[in-house]
């Protein structure tokens, strides 16, 4: 049997038919992944969606009341999308943690987006100590780290160069100390702020309170994705780096005339002669 | 007979096109005009060194030749496999050959778009008034064809024939070997973009092509030359790539967390063709030698796996890197693929 090519009629014809399919399901499509949906009751209605960050393991995603999902080593990342444009209360719970609760605010075809920071309940100190053998309250350094550890805490909290005053930067944000109170700003002029100066999609920030009341904050810097910082009253707290209403505040070290400086990537506190590294952050 | 191809001849590059001119004029001398032969019931098959004809080949060519509508302006493609020793060759070989005949056996549906590829077959008269295969260019294959064309004004054609020859499979004694031969080879193959050129220079040259029919052959040239290096990486980006150029303001967007997923699907989809792809090269394969293993069988399908990697990687990139090379000037020479057959060492009982 000798093969032919196919017909010119019958390749026109395959030719017309993907075509119709094209020009049918494109705009279907673009459509569906802009966020477009048909909602009983409602209509076509614009979509949107919540997309959280949780940088830990086993901790469970709630969207109002309803878990959609856990995360672990392979799973850092929520999203839900089909969200009518409202407001959703989202929770991220993990045992030993205080709950990370917001309420995010959906906006038409835009997705709202947070990441997630649990702070523990229980915040755990270990004495360093000098040429004593590590226990399960002490960490065991040698003289010389000591010695280096302590000369940290004699000058004041290095600032960065740029921006001028910026206590510390983590990418286009920076973390300022003025007046006795600490700020959060956006410092890339050219460039949209993130999410977590947005109390809601199209409303935006370009800086945020961490702390401005009767106390006065002398040093703050970013760590264990919030802002450490330290008050002359009260000691060192952790805040989150967040506009949304409600956002986590906790004491670390709530004593007066603690101090605190990030060492080897670790979080130490000073208090008298009495050195102490956090962990669990 | 055979000939001895003398090096240095001028105007010439070493190679295919130059050997098989000289062979073809040789032959002309020594057979055809001395036994008299007319030029027009003569018809040339140019191979490859390794090209294995099946049984029926030449009956089938002939049949062509001899009931096509216009012998004399008509050209004959073969699909080239590359069986002949498509068992011992590794899987990145396997995959990337066998892609290659795929790409023949579509390009025998669409025989308007059908140019000469690797192994071929030509009338000689037509072929002799052509002056044979070019001789200083690295693809004479697809170039003959072009000769042709514009030698005869545009009155002339590829014929597929639907019937296969075998080839080998890339295999070198080591696997990155065998990956730097099938680039070298496909850099070689999308070097035929130096078609374009020429094409257009002789388009202009030449007024008595219609215009439709050269708006047609160099639209398909350079269509295909340009798709083959960009859609493989359009592709591969297409998901995650707007994520990166969109700025925040694309980013923050239902569309750009959507994306990557609709493009996945769209690619699932496709990737069904794989399957079908995987059967359709079983059955042209070879029966499996008693020394493999059914889990070699195994490997036969699951080698499809690689294609996303090989269309990039062997077919994309070494297509742009063939053609930065025509565009600033630095042209390659005819590069002929190592052809080794690796042999199964079964032990003695």
């Amino acid at each position: 049997m000798v093969m032919e090519p196919l017909s010119k009629r019958l390749r026109l014809l395959v030719f017309l038919i993907f075509s119709a399919l094209f020009v049918f399901i494109l705009p279907i499509v673009i459509l569906y992944a802009s966020g477009y949906r048909f909602k009983s009751g409602l209509g076509i209605v614009r979509t949107g969606g919540i997309y959280i960050t949780v940088p830990y393991d086993d901790a469970v995603v709630k969207i109002d009341g309803t878990e959609i999902g856990i995360s672990g080593f392979l799973k850092r990342n929520f999203y839900l999308g089909d969200l009518t444009p409202s407001s959703y209360e989202v929770s991220v719970r993990k045992e030993g943690y205080y709950t990370w609760v917001h309420t995010l605010v959906v906006e038409q075809q835009i997705v709202s987006d947070a990441r997630a920071l649990l702070i523990p309940e229980e915040i755990t100190l270990l004495r360093i100590s000098s040429g004593l053998p590590a226990s399960t309250s002490t960490r065991a350094v040698s003289t010389e780290t000591w010695r280096t550890y302590l000369k940290a805490f004699e000058s004041p909290m290095a600032t960065t160069t740029t921006p001028s005053g910026a206590y510390d930067l983590a990418g286009n944000e920076a973390v300022f100390v003025e007046k006795g109170n600490v700020y959060v700003r956006w410092i890339d002029e050219s460039a949209s702020p993130s999410s977590n100066f947005c109390s809601r999609p199209s409303l935006c920030v370009r800086q945020m309170t961490i702390e401005d009341g009767r106390q006065t904050s002398t040093s703050a810097a970013y760590f264990a994705g919030g802002v450490v910082f330290r008050t002359t009253e009260g000691g060192v707290f952790i805040r989150e780096s967040s506009v949304l209403p409600g956002s986590v505040l906790a004491p670390i070290y709530a004593r007066r005339g603690a101090d605190f400086r990030i060492l080897d990537d670790g979080l130490v506190i000073k208090e008298g002669n009495n050195l102490y590294q956090v962990t669990g952050l | 007979m055979v000939v001895v191809h003398p090096a240095g001849l001028p105007g010439e590059i070493p190679g295919k096109g130059a050997n098989i001119s000289f062979a073809a004029e040789e032959a002309r001398k020594h057979i055809i005009d001395q036994r008299g032969f007319s030029y027009d019931k003569v018809l040339v098959s140019a191979f490859d060194i390794d090209t294995v004809v099946y049984p029926q080949y030449f009956a089938c060519l002939a049949w062509h030749f001899l009931t096509c509508e216009r012998p004399a302006r008509s050209s004959f493609q073969p699909v080239p496999l590359y069986n002949n020793n498509i068992w011992q060759a590794p899987m990145l070989s396997r995959v990337i050959d066998y892609s290659s005949s795929f790409w023949q056996m579509i390009e025998q549906e669409r025989p308007e778009r059908v140019v000469t590829f690797s192994s071929h077959a030509v009338p000689f008269r037509q072929l002799y008034e052509a002056g044979y295969w070019q001789r200083n260019v690295v693809s004479e294959d697809s170039r003959i064809f072009f000769n042709l064309f514009v030698h005869y004004d545009g009155d002339y054609e590829v014929v597929p024939i639907a019937y296969p020859v075998s080839m080998d499979a890339n295999a070198a004694p080591t696997l990155w070997g065998t990956a730097k031969n099938i680039y070298r080879q496909h850099r070689r193959w999308t070097y035929g973009a130096e078609n374009i050129p020429y094409l257009l220079f002789a388009f202009s040259k030449n007024p008595r092509i219609p215009f439709r029919k050269k708006l047609r052959v160099a639209g398909i040239q350079i269509e295909g030359f340009w798709s083959a290096v960009t859609h493989p990486l359009i592709l591969a980006v297409v998901g995650w790539l707007p994520l990166f150029v969109g700025g925040r303001g694309f980013n923050v967007s239902v569309l750009s967390y959507n994306l990557p997923s609709v493009a996945q699907t769209f690619l699932n989809v496709a990737l069904l063709g794989l399957i079908v792809s995987a059967y359709v090269a079983m059955k042209l394969m070879p029966e499996r030698p008693p020394e493999y293993g059914r889990m070699k069988s195994a490997s036969m399908m699951l080698q499809w796996l690689l294609v996303p990697f090989t269309m990039i990687f062997f077919s994309a990139i070494p297509g742009f890197d063939a053609q930065m090379h025509l565009l600033t000037g630095r042209y390659l020479g005819f590069w002929a693929t190592p052809k080794t057959r690796l042999t199964f060492s079964k032990k003695a009982p």
